[in-house]
């Protein structure tokens, strides 16, 4: 499946994924690093980020 | 550079791919990483891989992508800062998945008027309203799914508004396909549901 041809479904997941792997999760305070952006410019971002939702195993 | 992936009960089966390290309560899923690692999407998926992994097994709290360590010994003094945290989480959503609801249709904001509009007051009111409009949507939707709602959260975002619900393992299909109908039913509201995803918005205890 190309980046092409995902449906409209596949890419609102994918979305969510990406989203909830960056902007979601346990959040550390401190030393540790933080990286990417977030939530607001995941969203901005999208098409840096669509791909196949079956590569995540969904 | 050690990367983090999830906390996850203590003597639970090391995850694939990754290293384990226990404490008293819990244990941390890591790999070490050559500094300066990717962090593109081709990275996010791979990790978004391995906590999948991960939650198929058993409970998991998965860590934000893009957290590091610079060491064991730093992860050592990690876990024993936030084990008592940790292992109360594992035990509220341990046994629960995540489904994301899209409001689309939900209003989220008063379109900004022309300041010669509205008075500050009238402004205020309309803005107001509509916050009290977003919220008897979302009272909706958890009296939707209340038989299996634990808890449920709004999402930050621009482009729609977003609820993640937390839901047993094995209800999330039932719970699903409840909020699906429902959102046939009013179809205004333009509704949209993913997941089940591990519950990745509820790994911190609600303020």
């Amino acid at each position: 499946m190309s980046v092409q041809h995902i449906g409209a479904g596949e890419e609102l997941a994918l979305v969510d994924l990406v989203d909830r792997l960056i902007g979601g999760g346990v959040v550390i305070n401190g030393d540790v690093v933080l990286s990417l952006a977030g939530v607001d410019l995941v969203y901005l971002g999208l098409r840096l980020v669509l791909a196949p939702a079956n590569e995540v195993g969904r | 550079m050690t990367m983090l992936y999830a906390v996850i009960p203590k003597d639970v089966a090391t995850p694939i791919g990754l290293d384990v390290l226990e404490g008293n309560a819990v244990a941390v899923g890591y790999s070490d990483e050559e500094p300066g690692a990717a962090s593109d999407r081709d990275a996010v998926l791979a990790f978004g891989r391995i906590v999948d992994q991960i939650a198929r097994q058993g409970p998991v709290l998965p860590m934000r992508f893009g957290t590091t360590v610079a060491d064991l010994t730093e992860l050592r003094l990690l876990i024993a800062e936030h084990e008592e945290a940790w292992s109360a989480r594992l035990s509220a959503v341990g046994d629960c998945c995540e489904l994301i609801v899209h409001l689309d249709g939900a209003p989220r904001s008063v379109p900004r008027p022309a300041l010669t509009e509205l008075s500050g007051r009238d402004y205020l009111m309309s803005r107001a309203e509509a916050v009290r409009s977003r919220d008897a949507v979302h009272d909706e939707l958890q009296a939707v799914v209340r038989p299996w709602l634990r808890e449920a959260r709004p999402l930050p975002g621009t482009r729609s508004d977003r609820v993640a619900l937390l839901v047993p393992r094995d209800a999330a299909a039932q719970a699903r396909a409840r909020v699906e109908r429902w959102g046939a039913d009013r179809p205004d509201l333009g509704l949209a549901v993913t997941g089940p995803w591990p519950p990745f918005s509820f790994c911190e205890a609600s303020t």
